[in-house]
């Protein structure tokens, strides 16, 4: 049985979970890069990578980041966050998806797939070259 | 004005009918409210390790859908823990509040008594069930600390 979208935020829901699925069967291929300047410079986030994914027109971005959280005015303690974002079709303005718990998962299917790991084991268990 | 004994006794039973009757809806009403107490207790203290195996559940069947078909004996596992987690879940839930989760036990729980392994798309159906169902949980918490006792 189909779940039924019936507010905004399971339409966020399922469009992750649609990310997720292109992820993971290889249709949305994402690739590693360094931080743009933009997330480093005028901002106390650590951003230490970026994973993109071109979609049709637009451009995906995926980013863990750590950001500082204040309890007090001067006490903080590092957070680790989460961002996915959307360019426009320009791919100079981006557009964050609302917090949801899913786009972890999302970030397991990226690196898994960046990082290679089934290659890995199957070269591993049939003893050849890794990526050769 | 002057009653006489068989009449008194009548007047009597008759308020003793009507005690009965309005003991018999105090003690309903008491049991229904203890029901309901029970409940609201019982979903307080299981609440966030509920939601804790749930967000597992999810995981867990997110990673092993990047190995899948690979990972269907896993996923098989993961399948009867998810129906686990939701039977003891749905007697805590609200009876208004309980139609996502029972919904997706029912699927959890023929795929699970299958014997043939379970599609990608019916799992990730399921993983779409699951978040659904968080979701639903997680407002039902809100709502839960801002409803007035019963």
């Amino acid at each position: 049985m189909e779940t039924k979208p019936v507010t905004d935020e399971n339409k966020i829901t399922k469009a992750i979970a649609a990310i997720i699925q292109e992820t993971q069967n290889g249709r949305l291929v994402w690739k590693a890069a360094d931080p743009p300047s933009e997330l480093t410079k005028g901002t106390e986030d650590i951003v230490e990578i970026v994973y993109y994914a071109d979609r049709h027109e637009r451009l995906l971005r995926l980013f863990p980041f750590k950001t500082k959280y204040y309890t007090d005015e001067d006490v903080w303690t590092w957070v680790d966050d989460l961002a996915l974002e959307v360019s426009d079709e320009s791919r100079s303005a981006w557009w964050r998806f609302p917090q949801h718990r899913i786009i972890t998962d999302l970030l397991e299917a990226v690196r898994f797939k960046t990082v290679g790991v089934d290659k890995f084991i199957d070269s591993v268990l049939s003893g050849e070259e890794p990526f050769g | 004005m002057c009653l006489t004994m068989a009449t008194i006794v009548d007047i009597i039973a008759v308020v003793g009918s009507l005690c009965s009757i309005i003991a018999l809806a105090l003690t309903i009403g008491i049991f229904v409210k203890l029901r309901h107490i029970n409940r609201d207790f019982l979903f307080q203290a299981r609440f966030p390790t509920l939601k804790k195996n749930l967000t597992s559940h999810r995981s867990t069947l997110s990673k092993l859908l990047n190995t899948f078909p690979n990972s269907s004996g896993e996923i098989a596992v993961e399948l009867q823990k998810l129906v686990a987690t939701l039977k003891s879940l749905i007697s805590k839930v609200d009876r208004a509040r309980r139609a996502s989760t029972k919904d997706l036990l029912k699927r959890t729980q023929m795929l699970s008594c299958s014997s043939l392994p379970a599609s990608q798309k019916q799992v990730r159906d399921l993983y779409l069930g699951i978040v659904l169902v968080e979701e639903e949980l997680a407002n039902f918490s809100k709502d839960f600390k801002w409803r007035p006792s019963q």
